[in-house]
């Protein structure tokens, strides 16, 4: 599971208001490499939340994003790399995602989240 | 170019995970006629709902393209082991979706809330009792409801949420 697919992702247990991001357990982890694609990339800046993917991998031992960032820095060729490697090339392999409100876990198994809800949590 | 996809076969079954038949063969060979079309407005976000045995979204990814295309590609199932089974048909193919466990797109809906360029539903249909739609076994797979329409009218309402302006839906 790469981590644009955690910021994609949020607790959907009926009466949970503020979902995500989801908490990150980490047994494993991988790193794959794919090709860039800056274009790509500039239109997923506008779409994601810088702070919910920084906080992600700095927890998966990748803390060289920075905390702050604007649309110029997006010019830059170093930071659209780290970019890149963050969001696509870390994956979670098996651990869990954590409800921020309930504390409920998600699994993650063979880099499979399973968000799938109990009846009762409907 | 010859594409690949029909030569995709999963990489190895799972008593709980519907096989590839005609009916997966048709759709690909639809989504294949149609290609021009779809990558015409530069799609970003593709997802696919059900995915079975992972032969319809790894053709997908096969025929057009995914980093190097700039297109992320997103693919659920109800059922764990069809979700299992598909990552490894992926992986035989050394193409990337990702896959996650999860009743149509619920745990995606609030972040990709007009985001998603392509739905591609194969949606069930055989008249089965309430209680085998939705559930996290093969049944999942062709149970639609006694009305046949149990499963399509809760994901046309997601489809209608998460798509974006010119996106579209691929029901089968």
């Amino acid at each position: 599971m790469r981590l644009l697919t955690h910021n994609m992702l949020s607790s959907n247990i009926k009466g949970v208001t503020n979902g995500f991001p989801l908490g990150i357990i980490i047994d494993k982890s991988t790193q794959i490499e794919v090709e860039i694609n800056t274009d790509f990339l500039k239109t997923m800046f506008s779409k994601i939340d810088w702070k919910a993917l920084v906080d992600a991998a700095t927890l998966m031992g990748y803390s060289d994003l920075p905390e702050e960032v604007d649309e110029s820095m997006l010019e830059s060729e170093e930071l659209l790399n780290k970019f890149h490697h963050a969001l696509l090339e870390l994956h979670l392999e098996e651990g869990a995602l954590i409800c921020p409100e309930t504390g409920r876990r998600f699994p993650v198994s063979k880099g499979i989240p399973n968000m799938l809800l109990h009846e009762d949590e409907i | 170019m010859p594409f690949r996809s029909g030569q995709i076969r999963p990489v190895r079954g799972h008593h709980e995970v519907y096989e590839p038949c005609d009916d997966f063969f048709a759709q690909v060979n639809a989504l294949l006629a149609d290609r021009t079309n779809l990558l015409e407005h530069q799609p970003m976000f593709y997802m696919e709902v059900g995915c079975g045995s992972g032969y319809v979204i790894t053709s997908l990814v096969i025929m057009l393209g995914q980093e190097n295309a700039g297109i992320h590609y997103f693919t659920t199932d109800t059922n764990p082991h069809a979700a299992r089974v598909t990552r490894e048909t992926l992986e035989a193919h050394e193409v990337h979706a990702e896959v996650i466990s999860d009743n149509i797109a619920s745990a995606m809906e609030k972040s990709l809330e007009g985001q998603v360029d392509l739905m591609v539903v194969n949606p069930p249909y055989v008249p089965m009792p309430e209680d085998e739609v939705g559930c996290d076994r093969i049944a999942s797979a062709w149970a639609g409801s006694e009305n046949r329409r149990t499963v399509i009218d809760k994901i046309l309402p997601v489809a209608d949420k998460l798509l974006s302006e010119p996106g579209f839906i691929w029901l089968h």
